[in-house]
């Protein structure tokens, strides 16, 4: 039996909180957030749940195909690749370096940049306008080109991509993390608070922060996506990830040789990160139209 | 009656959007000195790009000064001494709606004075907050609620709320009455009025509705080009003034009107 609230319950619903409740009723953008929800889950739990190790080579069943076809075995879900490794186990395994790694490449960037450009956004003199210059022209180079100028210098391998991608994001976010704050920094209620006596790490962050966070959790999504895009163009290309590791860029390149002998190779990770980075889009994408709808109200 | 605010010779000159070293400097306000006595009410009036709001934001401190001083009860008042100079002076923006932040309850905006100017507890300041809302016509429910949840006279009496809770020797109010209509205009301004014989306020009016003027100031102080073109008690300037600049701002309302209703009769 449902209880009847027999009192009248104060329910003041924060704007954030408001966001949530509209974010909530979008049936793809809840759709999206559970699938990253999941791929998360398996990607912090695929040391655990790998059938096999990912390098063990299995003689007996070479570029075995799916277990759905015909000619499948259960023992691999996923099949084998040319070298009769586990599919299954290599994407799992792939998971930590094609999702998890941009996730933490995204931490990373986003706390220097959105701290960067706070401090950026404040001052409204010299360093502003310095930054601001050298930014805009920064920004016009794509951050993917920017990894590959810093790869070049640093030379190939997992860590120099890592490295590169970081810092090729750095700089949208102390972009976008200036601008907002310096967009706020400007109203009233910040004067008002400034008067109050605040200081300046209240105002950064208790003041402002709630007012731009709109900002920096688009930019979020977008950099993640971008992120995930990046380390597996790289690894595609050979830059990043290197051979026998399993990242979904690498199996891709790999894959080539071999499409039409087993075409399962190349289509697996690449459904894989098809659907990571258009739930991550969606998710972004909603986030932004639920934010714009509160605004509007 | 002994003076609370003593203004000597403020100036403030600006050097455009882009602060450059070599960029020109333009004065927006020209040295002005004048005084305001404790429950007194000043009015500053001037036409738009006079200086009003300016000089309004150089004794509430939101700007500094380019020269001169600001003496609060003898002393000399500092720019970086930001805790001496918000717990005698605050002010109420023209936009309520925008001085107050849309993220956090106003219980929590309210706090913000008493958290960094005072030694409270949290519940101490939940029951000054609730003191300090009641005082201004609202209720202690208004503590949980966010601004877009109130109404633009619910708003402006939160700011005016705000302004109150450190009890200041003085408010100043910038164009703070524009944005609200006539009903809530009056409410508003007998709030302001009932406060100020309450707690002793001084306040500083910036406005240019002669209306309100003449019912609630005891001095005016005219703004020309920056320039304080006279200082004066309201009786004095309404009766005697002759300058043309000062009539029209005094009677701008007759003379909209006119204008109006001759370009009905058009």
């Amino acid at each position: 039996m449902a209880q009847p609230d027999l009192y009248y319950k104060d329910n003041n619903p924060s704007p954030l909180q408001l966001v949530w409740y509209s974010f909530r009723g979008r049936t793809a953008a809840m759709f999206a957030l559970w699938v990253l929800i999941a791929l998360l889950a398996v990607t912090l739990l695929s040391p655990i749940l790998i059938p096999y190790s990912p390098a063990q080579q299995f003689s007996d069943a070479i570029s075995l195909p799916p277990s759905w076809t015909q000619q499948g075995n259960i023992q691999f879900m996923f099949g084998t690749d040319d070298l009769g490794r586990d599919m299954l186990s290599r994407m799992l395994i792939g998971s930590l370096y094609s999702f998890a790694l941009p996730l933490t490449i995204v931490i990373v960037s986003s706390t220097f940049g959105i701290f960067i450009g706070a401090l950026a956004g404040v001052d409204r003199n010299f360093k502003y306008q310095l930054l601001g210059h050298v930014f805009d022209r920064v920004l016009t180079i794509p951050s993917f080109l920017l990894a590959l100028v810093i790869i070049a210098i640093l030379g190939p391998g997992l860590g120099n991509a890592i490295i590169a991608i970081t810092l090729s994001l750095i700089p949208q976010f102390i972009y976008v993390t200036r601008n907002a704050v310096h967009s706020e920094w400007q109203k009233d209620y910040v004067t008002a608070s400034r008067l109050n006596g605040c200081s300046d790490t209240y105002l950064m962050y208790r003041v402002i922060l709630p007012n731009i966070t709109p900002a920096l959790v688009m930019q979020l999504t977008v950099a993640l996506s971008v992120a995930i895009m990046d380390i597996a163009a790289l690894s595609f290309l050979g830059l990043g990830v290197q051979a026998p590791t399993p990242e979904w860029g690498s199996m891709l390149s790999r894959s080539l040789d071999e499409v039409y002998l087993s075409p399962w190779s190349m289509v697996l990770p690449g459904i894989a990160l098809f659907i990571t980075i258009t739930s991550i889009n969606v998710v972004g994408d909603s986030l932004r139209r639920s934010i714009k709808q509160r605004m509007d109200n | 009656m002994s003076q609370v605010l003593e203004v000597k010779n403020l100036t403030k000159t600006f050097r455009g959007r882009r602060d450059w070293p070599w960029s020109p400097k333009s004065v927006a306000v020209e040295p002005i000195s004048f005084t305001l006595g404790a429950g007194e009410t000043l009015a500053i009036m001037g036409e738009t790009g006079s200086g009003k709001s300016t000089l309004a934001k150089l004794v509430a401190g939101v700007e500094s000064a380019s020269g001169g001083a600001i003496y609060l009860n003898g002393q000399k008042l500092y720019d970086n001494n930001t805790k001496q100079r918000c717990q005698n002076i605050r002010m109420i923006f023209q936009d309520s709606e925008k001085s107050l932040n849309s993220q956090r309850t106003i219980g929590q905006q309210l706090e913000e004075p008493l958290l960094f100017n005072t030694k409270m507890n949290p519940e101490q300041r939940y029951h000054s907050v609730v003191q300090v809302l009641r005082k201004v016509g609202l209720l202690s429910e208004h503590y949980e609620f966010y601004p877009h949840m109130l109404s633009t006279g619910q708003k402006q009496r939160v700011a005016i709320a705000r302004a109150i809770t450190l009890e200041p020797q003085i408010i100043v109010a910038d164009e703070a009455l524009v944005a609200l209509d006539p009903s809530v205009r009056a409410q508003i301004i007998n709030l302001m009025l009932d406060l100020q014989q309450e707690m002793g306020i001084s306040y500083i009016f910036v406005t240019h509705s002669p209306q309100i003027v003449k019912h609630i100031a005891d001095k005016i102080l005219i703004l020309y080009r920056g320039k304080m073109i006279s200082f004066e008690q309201t009786e004095l300037l309404l009766n005697k003034s002759q300058e043309p600049y000062v009539e029209q701002l005094l009677h701008e309302h007759l003379s909209t009107e006119h204008s109006n209703k001759k370009r009905q009769k058009r």
